[in-house]
């Protein structure tokens, strides 16, 4: 055979060029690259993960099983019987809950713990089989949102409630469920989630507490200080995340943390008076140290060596407590605003009826009314389970949540305040008290920047799946090669150019294209469904081109993920919004049409938002200071201070000049 | 270090570029070497009344030409006054002014506190009164009160030099204005133009700002197309410049009354910088070190370390040794710091792949087939290859690092050299001293052993590089006879 395999290479890719000259021969895709079909068929046949909303979304689709229906409690019944539990709930915390002694005293006397107790609070997510009241998410955080009443008690009852469920039902094992779960629900143990140290912020895996298993080998021996341990001084249950030295593979000796669940009569826990905090007093924030404290093996929670991953389940539903919390907080505010604005009477007129006062309270209503319908979007999508029994993963969207949670707090309580005027000045209670509330829980439930990259970079990195054979074929080589690869692409990719037949329809609300959900949209919300579908066109576009220009290095452009972010949370919110809206159209609730100006108001007003935000980060660099914004802020990073001089500082006298004179002297003819 | 006489000769010519740095080591204080007074005569442009001095001084000391003698200090004297004549005409006008000083007319110079500074603006006023309108001699006044800036304590002020510009003819028929570019060409007058533009060297050189007042006084004397406006216009163009470059910024009398320790801290804050850098001066034990510093001479250690070089100290391998080097010279505008460097080698990349020992031939061969650990039996997560997750919150973009628009396609290049390899190590740290010996930089060690504990553990080598310019002759470039057949030995080359 003088003909090489080189030959046969180039028959195979005149043939994919189209070349005319070869159209009648038929060459099957196997028998010059007989692999890949190999490894298709096999992709095929494991099915791939569902992603989370806010991960399809950056690749262009709307999951519309997210979307449709608005998640709801089960039955009717379960609702009416939520509605009372509600009722009771805050009748008791509006008679017996005083939070002016509890932030003077900074204890929650044992009465009201007591009474906690006995309305079931220590118990709302523990399995019914274990004694408890068996809450599912949506439940427990429209609970949250009543008891957000007062803070410092939501606090110490969330905290109870992370390692009650999220720990032990999830990651323990029998035993420690029959153990522990019981006494979880009656109260007689409290417990908290001790994670926070003074090295490590929002980085978990940087904490310095240690753990080494004892010479006998039954026990773990735990050092170590913990720092915002909420509710430390009462808890008597612990869950503890130290170091433990782990071998790896290749036998390799790595630290890897691990979560423990210590009991406080282990011996040689010892806590610190509660912090002097700005805001939470009640709350008994304070140290946890850990002396040489015996943990018996059967307490590790997990696994030696996967603390991590519990750690950051824990954060998620730290993360995503937030948003009920300020839901109910503001529900409040906007009702208490209005009618104070409506008592006070200013130039011959009341307050409530000027028109930029009104503004601000419309602004305030929008902000709580799409994070109310961010907050229970999620907590729905968090009940659901895929099929191999796996709860979804809603990580990316808790984090959503609470970024927007805080950047709405900072600007309704601005407005709130300057409503009430200065009586808000006027002593700590309550105004001031909202606020130190926020701020403490708002960092305590961590950083904005950081989530900003965590949401951005979850967003991108699904995206860069997806998207990695279009960006392949703009890397091809020549120009004829990338033309086609781009084609071969397209053909697979856009909907235009397959066959109708063989293609399930593209899901969308069905105003652009073929779709099976169209049925569900109301008429009247076509219009805001028709500009989600163009931002998310957009959005899509963006980030295949920021994918296509910086590709692995996109990890280290912190300015161009956080920005996504920012649009990420917008759409999200967005589709939140207009599926609540959806519903109460369809079922006709209360005040709809009222919902639907809302709804209206918020896509118009983010449609533009973010379409700057786009603009931003595109190619165009006209738009943006990026750039500008990286050099200066470098600058003083480095210098340490502000660098501008002062603005009467003067080196030149221009007024000496002598064109600056001529200047001067013309004008005064022109002038006169 | 030894050079070959080829470099000599470079070194000589880069020597004549440097003249106003080379001048702070032949300063008022200078080290006579082999030939002595020849030698002296000269490094400084000196009267004959210094020479006839320095011929007495030296005989009486009765020099040895092998040993080094180092020669006493010499009263201030102002070198560039070449004629006595020149002297008694300022002497004639201070002397004049300080008779004057009381008077009515000193409200013009309220604002000026210092009496020296007074005193000059008194003397150019009464210079003005007696040369009248002609303002006759102007230049040779101009040039001898230009060399006496610094005794008036004027050097950094403009208004000095603006003030030294009135002394030039005024008026409309001077024949001195350039207003238009073809006039430019004459070259009549020249002398003028020449001393207005060394005038605005000076201010530059002593670091005077300049003002718009500068720029209109030349415009009006020598008129636009004149090379002094143009060098007027020109530092009035660069000084914001460079001073915005500039982040310490410090006037001509400031640095002046410097002590050598405090010289010594902004040279090593030039050397080293970073806002942490932990500054620390350690003694010196006087019962090792034998060596003797004159006085005005650093005689501790001023050790400067920021907290990444302690980090990466702490993390420095024992096994590796650690350098000093020096002594190496940084200029500081005319003042010279001695320092010491504190480094070792650069780490080699690639780590030694032969000693790693292959314990079980079917180890691999087990987490191929069984995708555990042979030892656990636990999965193997599939993303890092390991039995342990990386603790990274971050979620990572899985695709290939050439998959971006911005970088470039990799080709095999055959490597002919290995110029690629880091020739230098990792600095620990930086100090300045005037002693030469190991026995007192091992007050460094042993100050630094404090807080790097690390250091204790490791060898200390010292190693002596000199600095060529260390090696360089004392003398004044300039005034070297290149045509004499001995003038490299003349100039203390070795």
């Amino acid at each position: 055979m003088t003909t090489s395999i080189s030959t046969c290479r180039l028959l195979a890719r005149r043939l994919r060029n189209g070349n005319p000259r070869f159209k009648g021969i038929c060459v099957r895709k196997h028998d010059y690259h007989p692999f890949t079909s190999i490894a298709v068929r096999t992709i095929a046949t494991t099915k791939p993960r569902n992603e989370s909303f806010a991960r399809q979304h950056a690749t262009g689709k709307i999951d519309m099983s997210w979307v449709f229906p608005y998640p709801t409690v089960g039955s009717e019944e379960g609702l009416n019987e939520l509605n009372d539990y509600c009722k009771e709930v805050k009748q008791y915390l509006l008679d017996n809950v005083n939070s002016k002694i509890l932030d003077h005293t900074g204890i929650i006397s044992d009465e009201i713990m007591q009474g906690l107790k006995d309305l079931g609070l220590f118990a709302l997510k523990v399995p019914k089989t274990f004694g408890g009241k068996g809450l599912s998410n949506l439940e427990y955080y429209r609970l949250l949102e009543t008891l957000s009443l007062d803070s410092s008690i939501v606090e110490v009852i969330h905290a109870h409630q992370v390692p009650g469920l999220q720990g032990l039902m999830q990651f323990g094992n029998g035993d420690q469920q029959h153990k522990y779960l019981r006494q979880l629900a009656s109260g007689k143990l409290i417990a908290t989630v001790a994670l926070e140290e003074k090295a490590s912020g929002s980085d978990i895996a940087a904490i310095s507490c240690k753990a080494h298993l004892s010479e006998d080998g039954k026990h773990w021996i735990l050092n170590g200080e913990k720092e915002w341990v909420v509710n430390g001084g009462r808890a008597n249950l612990f869950t503890v995340f130290a170091k433990t030295e782990v071998v790896d593979l290749n036998d390799q000796v790595v630290e890897k943390t691990t979560a423990f669940l210590v009991e406080k009569s282990f011996g040689g826990v010892s806590t610190d008076d509660a912090a002097n905090t700005c805001g939470l007093k009640a709350a008994n924030i304070c140290t946890v140290k850990f002396e040489d404290t015996p943990v018996p093996v059967q307490n590790v929670l997990g696994e030696v060596g996967f603390g991590f991953e519990i750690a950051v389940s824990f954060i998620n539903s730290k993360r995503l407590s937030m948003g009920p919390m300020m839901a109910g907080q503001l529900h409040r505010a906007i009702n208490d605003v209005t009618e104070i604005t409506s008592q006070r009477e200013r130039f011959g007129m009341k307050v409530s009826d000027c028109e930029l006062a009104q503004e601000k309270i419309f602004n305030m209503t929008l902000d709580t009314y799409m994070l109310e319908s961010m907050v229970y979007m999620t907590a729905g999508q968090m009940d659901k389970v895929d099929q191999d029994g796996n709860p979804e993963d809603c990580s990316i969207e808790a984090a959503i949540v609470k970024v927007f949670s805080s950047k709405i707090g900072w600007s309704s309580f601005a407005e709130y305040f300057q409503l009430v005027g200065l009586d808000s000045c006027d002593g700590g209670f309550p105004y001031q008290r909202l606020l130190q509330d926020f701020q403490v829980s708002s960092i305590l439930k961590g950083s904005d920047e950081v989530l900003k990259m965590y949401i951005g970079l979850g967003c991108l990195q699904h995206a860069a799946k997806v998207m990695e054979d279009r960006i392949r074929a703009a890397k091809a080589g020549g120009f004829r090669e990338k033309w086609t690869a781009m084609w071969d692409v397209s053909r697979i990719q856009i909907r235009i150019l397959q066959n109708k037949a063989t293609v399930i329809p593209h899901p969308s609300f069905g105003l652009k294209g073929e779709s099976q959900t169209k049925t569900w949209l109301d008429k009247r919300l076509n219009n805001m469904g028709r500009m989600i579908e163009s931002l998310t066109d957009s959005y899509a576009k963006r980030v295949f081109e920021v994918l296509r220009e910086h590709g692995k290095g996109l990890e280290n452009e912190q300015v161009i993920v956080g920005r996504l972010a920012e649009v990420a949370i917008n759409l999200y919110g967005l589709t939140c919004v207009l599926a609540r809206c959806n519903k109460s159209q369809i079922l006709a609730l209360r005040n709809a049409d009222h919902e639907m100006l809302l709804a209206f108001a918020i896509t118009k007003r983010l449609y533009k938002e973010t379409h700057m935000i786009l603009d931003l980060i595109g190619p165009l660099k006209i738009h943006g200071h990026a750039d500008a914004q990286k050099k200066a802020g470098r600058e003083v990073a480095t210098e340490r201070r502000y660098l501008p001089s002062h603005p009467l500082e003067v080196a030149h006298r221009h007024e000496e000049h002598p064109k600056y004179l001529e200047q001067k002297n013309k004008i005064l003819e022109l002038t006169n | 270090m030894q050079l070959p006489k080829a470099c000599e000769a470079v070194c000589c010519k880069f020597f004549r570029l440097l003249q106003p740095l080379c001048k702070p080591i032949v300063g008022n204080k200078v080290l006579v070497q082999h030939n002595g007074a020849q030698v002296f005569k000269r490094s400084i442009n000196t009267t004959q009344v210094t020479w006839q001095r320095l011929q007495k001084e030296s005989t009486e000391n009765e020099i040895d030409d092998e040993s080094e003698i180092v020669a006493k200090d010499l009263e201030p004297i102002d070198s560039s006054l070449d004629i006595e004549e020149d002297a008694s005409l300022l002497e004639h006008y201070i002397n004049k002014a300080k008779h004057d000083l009381g008077s009515f007319e000193d409200i013009e110079y309220m604002d000026v506190f210092d009496p020296n500074k007074k005193l000059y603006y008194k003397m150019v006023d009464l210079w003005l009164k007696e040369a009248g309108e002609t303002r006759r001699g102007h230049r040779e006044f101009i040039v001898t009160v230009m060399h006496a800036m610094s005794r008036f304590n004027v050097e950094s002020d403009i208004s000095a030099y603006t003030k030294l510009l009135d002394c030039f003819p005024q008026g409309e028929h001077t024949g001195l204005k350039r207003d238009h570019w073809f006039l430019a060409a004459f070259k009549d007058k020249i002398a003028d133009h020449l001393l207005g533009d060394k005038l605005i060297r000076l201010i530059a050189e002593n670091g005077a700002i300049p003002n718009e007042e500068l720029h209109n006084k030349t415009t009006d004397l020598f008129g636009k197309f004149s090379p002094t406006t143009f060098a007027a216009r020109s530092i009035l163009f660069w000084y914001g410049r460079l001073v915005s470059f500039n982040k310490y910024p410090m006037s001509v009398s400031d640095f002046k009354q410097l002590s050598p320790i405090e010289v010594a801290f902004y040279g090593l804050r030039q050397i080293n910088p970073g806002l942490d850098g932990n500054y620390q001066c350690f003694p010196v034990d006087k019962t090792k070190c034998t060596e003797i510093l004159d006085a005005g001479k650093i005689d501790s250690i001023i050790s400067v370390q920021t907290p990444e070089q302690q980090t990466l100290l702490a993390k420095h391998d024992p096994m590796v040794p650690i350098f000093i080097e020096g002594p190496n010279l940084c200029y500081f505008r005319e003042k010279t710091v001695q320092y010491y460097v504190m480094r070792t080698d650069p780490r080699n990349k690639e780590p030694d792949t032969a000693s790693k020992s292959h314990i079980l031939a079917t180890k691999d061969w087990w987490t191929d087939f069984y995708k555990t650990d042979w030892k656990t039996d636990k999965k193997i997560q599939k993303d890092s290859g390991k039995l342990y997750s990386s603790e990274w919150l971050f979620p990572t973009i899985h695709l290939d690092k050439n998959l971006s628009s911005k970088s470039e396609i990799e080709r095999d290049i055959c490597q002919i050299e290995k110029d690629t390899e880091a020739v230098e190590g990792p600095v620990y740290a930086i100090a300045c001293t005037d002693y030469n010996s190991p026995a007192a930089l091992q007050g460094w060690i042993k100050g630094l052993v404090q807080t790097n504990k690390k250091l204790a553990l490791c060898s200390v080598v010292f190693r002596e590089e000199k600095s060529f310019m260390l090696n360089a002759p004392t003398t004044d470039p300039t005034e070297i006879d290149i045509h004499d057949p001995n003038f490299l030995e003349d100039a203390g080359f070795q």
